[in-house]
């Protein structure tokens, strides 16, 4: 019997190519492909889904992980593939921590996804050692540690050192050090122009 | 011993010329020493005057007598007297002299006089002016005066006129490029009320504090222009995304395209023309569907997605067009719900969905028949939760439970951003009433 298959990815062009994967293989079944990740929910209650391909950003805002995490609180045995292409490293430790079966890179993996789908549905558990590696400035994704990409994600709000000091927990002066110490890394000039730029690489989101 | 008049002329004149020069000695030391207001080294010094003076008076008669044949017989009584006698005298009275001006000297130098605080004064940068009451002014420095006529053409010479003129202004600029501050302060003069008027040279902190408050301008430009592009940054990735998109399927194209000319070129069996024909179908298939799929959003089909596999029929009446993520999130919302109770509890097999939307909100009704043995509504768990979240958003709910089941929201537009959808719990239909 196929294993019954939802796809969650609010853009249309990867989410066709996922259907298109899913239909050319017999052991699937596509259920239904949605955009938005609030309602994977309620297909798991009504429509006995077998797995899940997961965007991380999806449609008005809702998040693949949230959506992740409240059905696997909910239906355990469902399988769910998170498949993203942004390097945020955060997302990455949250999928383990929520108990999500695989996490798929869309464009920085090798390995193809029915390739990950079909290990996944065998009982493993797929994930990349690491997030892939993008280049900032001079800089590479990885050179930034835990703090500097903690600060990075709040740099993107335009608030003050004060400010973001006050929501992580620490001083403002240790703010501007890391933010200075990325500055040198990136060879960036700006704050602005290092938040734009780990925002839009997908390095650091909030 | 020779008497004193049987002396030179010359010697005469030269000890004249000693009297006179301690003469003009014992009159500068005694103004000085009364400056000082040490009376009786004034005095000693008075004494000293009138001993050379006297010296000298007795040498002008001595030379009178000389010349003309007559004289005063004190005098001549006193020209009579050893020379060594007016040459000790003479000594005594320079020593006394040299030693109250080395006096002066000491004191001035271990003392603090109006002239010294003066001559201090004008040496500051600062410019200092004391003045009465009446506007009368103690004290004025060379900078104070010249700050003045910078500001008001004049010199200073009434320091509450000066004081109005400035009082207003926190920065003065002087022609110079010069910014000056004036602090205030009231003092005592010897037991009278008088005032104390500095002014500060503050250039080099009003530079600063001007660029400071450009930066902060400009920082305050940054961070709105970042604030806005906080906003908007998920919709330019997800187009450059898309754009990657595209990009990878006109690659792909490309290949397909070679991979023809290649099968064509080499005359390929018939199973590689099948896997060249495969390709061009799913990328054909692709291409149509990007052409004709740019919708503003997906929330009616994935309504009507999840409609299909809950066993329900949406019957739409108009659709949502908004593009408030905050508004949609909400109506999503609402829809979950009733799409959760119509198939849960009414066992209904269809939900008609009707929708009015204006320029300050949206408008959704949502209603399915009844079974005729169902439990009143009661409003509670999801609908309860649905109904803090609509009102909490500045909208209103209203459910009427008749032989129809009737869910109507309406959902004001913008600042509606606590409504973004929550997972676990919108939409569960499990505690939701029983109707």
């Amino acid at each position: 019997m196929p294993y019954r298959v939802l796809i969650v990815e609010d853009q249309e062009m990867p989410r066709q190519l996922f259907e298109i994967f899913v239909r050319s293989d017999p052991r699937y079944t596509l259920i239904a492909s949605i955009a938005n990740a609030a309602l994977a929910i309620d297909f798991c209650r009504h429509g006995r889904i077998d797995l899940i391909l997961m965007d991380v950003m999806t449609e008005l805002g809702s998040s693949g992980l949230d959506a992740a995490e409240a059905v696997k609180r909910e239906f355990p045995a469902v399988k769910i593939i998170i498949v993203t292409s942004m390097p945020e490293s955060s997302w990455l430790e949250r999928a383990r921590r929520i108990g999500v079966d695989s996490f798929w890179y869309k464009e920085a993996q090798k390995e193809p996804i029915l390739a990950v789908m079909e290990r996944t549905m065998a009982g493993e558990r797929v994930y990349p050692d690491e997030t892939p590696a993008v280049r900032i400035g001079h800089a590479s994704s990885h050179d930034f540690s835990e703090r500097e990409l903690d600060i990075l994600r709040e740099l993107i709000s335009g608030d003050s050192n004060a400010e973001i000091g006050e929501r992580l927990g620490i001083a403002a002066s240790t703010v501007k050090y890391h933010v200075q110490n990325m500055l040198e890394k990136t060879g960036m000039h700006t704050r602005t122009e290092l938040a734009a730029a780990a925002r839009s690489l997908g390095i650091a989101i909030k | 011993m020779t008497p004193f008049a049987r002396l030179s002329i010359l010697t005469q004149n030269l000890v004249c010329f000693w009297a006179l020069v301690l003469c003009l000695s014992g009159t500068a030391g005694g103004m000085l020493l009364w400056r000082q207001k040490r009376r009786l080294l004034c005095a000693l010094s008075g004494f000293c005057f009138l001993c050379a003076y006297f010296i000298l008076q007795v040498c002008r008669d001595g030379t009178e007598q000389r010349l003309h044949g007559c004289g005063d017989a004190l005098a001549e009584r006193v020209l009579r007297m050893p020379c060594a006698a007016f040459f000790a005298a003479l000594a005594l009275l320079s020593a006394i002299c040299c030693l109250l001006f080395r006096d002066v000297l000491r004191w001035r130098r271990a003392h603090i006089t109006s002239d010294s605080i003066k001559e201090s004064m004008d040496g500051l940068p600062a410019g200092v002016c004391y003045y009465l009451e009446d506007g009368r002014c103690i004290l004025v420095n060379h900078r104070m005066n010249d700050i003045c006529v910078s500001l008001l053409g004049q010199p200073l010479q009434n320091g509450v006129a000066f004081r109005d003129a400035v009082r207003d202004r926190p920065v003065c600029l002087l022609p110079d490029g010069t910014a000056v501050s004036f602090r205030h302060r009231a003092v005592t003069y010897e037991g009278a009320p008088a005032h104390e008027l500095i002014a500060n040279d503050i250039t080099e902190l009003y530079n600063k504090s001007r660029q400071l408050r450009a930066d902060n301008e400009r920082e305050l430009r940054l961070k709105a222009d970042m604030k806005a592009y906080g906003a908007t940054i998920a919709d330019t990735v997800q187009k450059q995304e898309i754009l990657q998109a595209k990009v990878n399927i006109h690659d792909g194209m490309n290949r397909m395209i070679l991979a023809t000319q290649r099968a064509a070129e080499d005359g390929a069996a018939g199973a590689q023309r099948g896997e060249v024909l495969r390709m061009w179908q799913s990328q054909a298939l692709l291409l149509c569907k990007e052409a004709d799929a740019r919708r503003s959003s997906s929330v009616v089909s994935d309504l009507n997605a999840l409609a299909a596999v809950i066993g329900l029929r949406l019957e739409w009446d108009g659709a949502p067009e908004t593009d408030d993520p905050a508004a949609l999130s909400l109506f999503l919302h609402a829809a979950r719900e009733a799409m959760a109770n119509a198939a849960k509890h009414a066992k209904a097999e269809r939900l008609a969905i009707h929708i009015e939307e204006n320029g300050g909100s949206l408008r959704a009704a949502f209603e399915n028949e009844r079974q005729a043995a169902a439990a009143p509504a009661e409003e509670r768990g999801g609908l309860a939760e649905l109904r803090r979240r609509v009102e909490g958003a500045g909208g209103e709910m209203k459910i009427d439970a008749g032989s129809l089941f009737r869910l109507s929201v309406s959902i004001p537009k913008g600042g509606t951003a606590n409504a973004v959808s929550g997972i676990d719990r919108g939409g569960s239909g499990d505690a939701a009433p029983a109707f």
